[in-house]
């Protein structure tokens, strides 16, 4: 039970940090919000699949307060989408590192956004959680 | 010595290959069953003096009409040359795998229910009550671990004594309800007295003509004559009064027996969930799981766009100097401008997106190879049957974004002859891999930095051209409902490297192989026309491709293209691939490189135009080998010249429309 409250706790957490960044994604587009590499700037697409994990997360909270497995399932899910969406980045960044190599350009670290890469990382504690819940197979 | 026939029956997935093979050893043939290209494999064994020859039959979840397995399997056994059906049951899933159960028995087929894997039940916890369970079927259960060959001697037993009693008429029947059992009884009194149809249980006849089951229906009427076939034909209505849907009221009423014998034979079964229970939760979900997919395929897109780029920079890069090596060191200027603008210029063109194509079909790899897709299907097909479209459809719409031309050919697996139409009509809107330059190259001159949405906006154009498509044909040209679907969901697992790398190979070293005969001739065919008559170094207004462009401009007009985009247009009727090399010929004639064919189209067109023009790309007739595949699978002329023009039509309604749309809007917004 102890074990399903830190889970459910975690969830929530992550949820609303899900939550805001992609409010900021979906209006960094339109406010003159400001850059920083852990400050999502994906577009309407990425905004939305943020917000879709943060939905996802927050729709296993009161699940897991229950300790009914079918709030693990959207936490699996959420965690799986988060870390799908975060390894893409993680490539994308490593290849325009890679193309400015190629290209000569000259290539800011600074310049790159990594909010959904340093949201993965945030979640990795999560996994680690998740794999030890008894339960699953 | 004695002989006796016995078929192996069973859902897909339930170890009947493994039971085959541990009663008959290595004593088996292959074949194919009568008229249709289905394996059939037959195995012999012996037992206390008697030879047995065992018939592997394909694996089913029912024994109705709707596919060709199903079909296979339930006349052989209606046939009844064998004397004992051994049911292969796996179970761990007794819910689901005891429906055919109860069709074998509702046929009156000498039934032995094979208990297989019972060994992954026991890990599951799960007690099965034998006893309980045979005397609920009121048939012989035997259980078995056909992978280690346990249980196997007693099966034998059970089928040799099955065998030695007479032919005995089990009992057990599925109770419908009053009102439907009377008229089940009306149909079984017409049906009586017709020495034909003595062969078969006519209670089974009467259900499944009350169900619908055209098979059926045709035997029956063969049998009784037109006059019986009328009174049966009165009882349906009579049905149809009283059920919305006898299919699935006779189906329902199977499962809710099934309940009661699974809840009365097993106890226990541990409260611990698979990583597939967990996630098909979330993936099955109507809401949830379509949400997922939309997710999980623009995921595909960013990293097919954005990960490919360094590798596209090099090969630009790498072609732009053999193209300017050929320039420096090739002194006849025709055969100079051949190489370096023709096939440099043009196969490098299209070379350029190699990365891209086999990145997508990495990604797209990983998600079959991991279990996803099936789920992809299942909650696809909620959307695709209110539209129109059997569930089954999904699977070549989804290989259609590879390529339409096996997209067509995968539509075999489509029962229903107009459902397979709809499906090879609608499958050229998928949007393949060859219309994927056309769109990066597009999307990254105009629309930078929201190239993965743009790109994706097509492919969901595409899916959404598809079920306007679905609609029209099913109200207006191809009427009818589409057959339900039947999938086996495999468990999630982790990608297998190698299975998933090969894939990849496969599918990719296709474009690269398509790149070096078809647009290598495409593009040749290009420079020539766009070259002559007045020689290298002419000027391209004055060129054959000039004129044939400018004859049709007129039409495409008021999308603002000029005949330079409507040639290359034209050429990709051959392939699309060879639409990027044309443009690479047409826009950057003195020069091999990408730079050059992006900033001349980049000061020609307008964002608007090129989105368009790339919607245009998407819609009309994909190549030269789809519609020659259309023509192969439909065995029609009239359907493949419908394709041409609806989708050319369609094509140019949509452009202007899209053309219409953004002008009014851009006039609105300044």
């Amino acid at each position: 039970m102890r074990r399903s409250l830190s889970l459910a706790a975690s969830s929530l957490a992550l949820g609303i940090i899900y939550a805001i960044y992609g409010v900021i994604s979906l209006l960094s587009g339109h406010l003159d919000t400001p850059q920083h590499p852990l400050l999502p700037r994906g577009g309407v697409a990425l905004s939305l699949i943020m917000l879709l994990i943060s939905s996802l997360y927050l729709y296993s909270v009161p699940r897991l307060l229950h300790d009914d497995l079918e709030g693990l399932s959207y936490l699996l899910a959420a965690l799986i989408l988060s870390a799908i969406v975060g390894t893409v980045q993680m490539l994308s960044i490593g290849a325009d590192a890679l193309d400015s190599l190629i290209t000569g350009e000259t290539y800011n670290a600074w310049d790159a956004d990594i909010s959904a890469a340093f949201l993965l990382l945030t979640s990795l504690p999560l996994w680690l959680a998740f794999r030890q819940r008894k339960g699953v197979e | 010595m004695k002989k006796c026939v016995v078929a192996l029956a069973g859902n897909p997935n339930v170890g009947k290959t493994a039971l085959f093979n541990a009663l008959t050893g290595a004593r088996h043939h292959v074949g194919n069953w009568p008229g249709v290209t289905v394996e059939k494999r037959v195995g012999w064994f012996r037992y206390r003096g008697v030879k047995y020859e065992v018939v592997d039959l394909p694996g089913t979840y029912s024994l109705g009409s709707y596919s060709l397995d199903e079909r296979i399997a339930r006349d052989y056994i209606l046939s009844g040359e064998a004397a004992v059906v051994v049911d292969v049951v796996d179970s761990t899933n007794l819910h689901r795998n005891l429906y055919l159960t109860l069709q074998l028995l509702e046929m009156g087929a000498n039934v032995v229910v094979a208990l297989n894997m019972m060994d992954e039940a026991e890990q599951k916890g799960l007690k099965i009550d034998i006893k309980r369970l045979s005397s609920l079927l009121r048939v012989p259960v035997v259980p078995t671990v056909a992978v280690e060959g346990r249980g196997i001697e007693d099966l034998k037993c059970a089928i040799y004594e099955e065998m030695t009693q007479h032919p005995r008429h089990h009992h057990m029947t599925v109770g419908y309800g009053r009102a439907v059992e009377v008229m089940i009884a009306r149909v079984v009194d017409v049906l009586r007295s017709h020495p034909q149809l003595e062969k078969y249980s006519l209670r089974w006849l009467a259900v499944r003509a009350l169900e619908g089951d055209k098979d059926i229906l045709k035997i029956i009427e063969d049998a009784v004559g037109e006059e019986s076939a009328k009174k049966i034909k009165d009882i349906q209505k009579d049905l149809r009064n009283v059920l919305d849907d006898p299919v699935i009221f006779f189906a329902d009423k199977r499962y809710e027996l099934i309940e009661d014998i699974v809840g009365e034979s097993i106890t226990g079964g541990r409260e611990e969930w698979s990583y597939t229970d967990l996630l098909d939760r979330v993936t099955s979900h109507p809401i949830f799981g379509l949400l997922m997919f939309f997710a999980l395929m623009w995921a595909v897109f960013e990293f097919t766009f954005r990960v490919a780029e360094p590798f596209m920079d090099a090969i630009d890069f790498l072609f732009s100097q053999l193209a300017s090596f050929a320039t420096r060191n090739i002194s006849n200027a025709a055969l100079s401008s051949l190489i370096s603008d023709g096939i440099i210029n043009g196969v490098g063109s299209v070379l350029i997106f190699t990365p891209n194509i086999f990145l997508i079909f990495l990604a797209l790899s990983l998600l079959e190879d991991s279990g996803y897709m099936a789920r992809a299907a299942f909650v696809m097909d909620r959307a695709m049957y209110r539209i129109g479209l059997p569930g089954k459809a999904f699977i070549p719409m989804l290989v259609g974004f590879g390529c339409n031309v096996p997209a067509i050919m995968a539509t075999r697996t489509i029962e229903d002859e107009k459902d397979r139409l709809v499906t090879i009509l609608i499958a050229p809107l998928m949007s393949c891999s060859a219309r994927l330059p056309v769109y990066i190259l597009f999307a990254g001159i105009f629309f930078a930095g929201r190239e993965g949405s743009i790109i994706l906006s097509m492919y969901l154009l595409g899916i959404l051209l598809a079920v306007v498509t679905t609609l029209f044909l099913r109200r207006f040209v191809v009427k009818g409902k589409p057959s339900p679907l039947i999938l086996e969901m495999p468990p999630y697992r982790l990608p297998s490297l190698k299975a998933v790398l090969l894939n990849t190979w496969e599918r990719g070293s296709a474009f690269v192989k398509r790149a070096g005969t078809i647009i290598f001739a495409g593009v040749v065919v290009v420079w020539f026309l766009s070259t002559y008559p007045g020689g290298p170094g002419s000027d391209i207004n004055h060129t054959y491709l000039a004129y044939i462009g400018r004859v049709a401009e007129p039409l495409f007009r008021p999308m603002g293209w000029d005949w330079r985009l409507v040639v290359a247009l034209l050429l990709g009727f051959l392939a699309k691939e060879i639409v990027v090399g044309a443009l690479g010929t047409l826009y950057s004639p003195s020069g091999g490189e990408e730079a050059s064919l992006r900033s001349s189209l980049q000061s020609t067109f307008t964002p608007l135009q090129a989105y368009s023009f790339m919607a245009f790309v998407l819609i009309y007739v994909p190549c030269l080998a789809t519609l020659a595949t259309i023509r192969a699978e439909t065995r029609s002329w009239k359907w493949t010249a419908f394709a041409t023009v609806y989708l050319v039509a369609l094509a140019y309604a949509v452009a202007l429309l899209i053309t219409a749309v953004g002008s009014l809007l851009g006039r609105w917004m300044t």
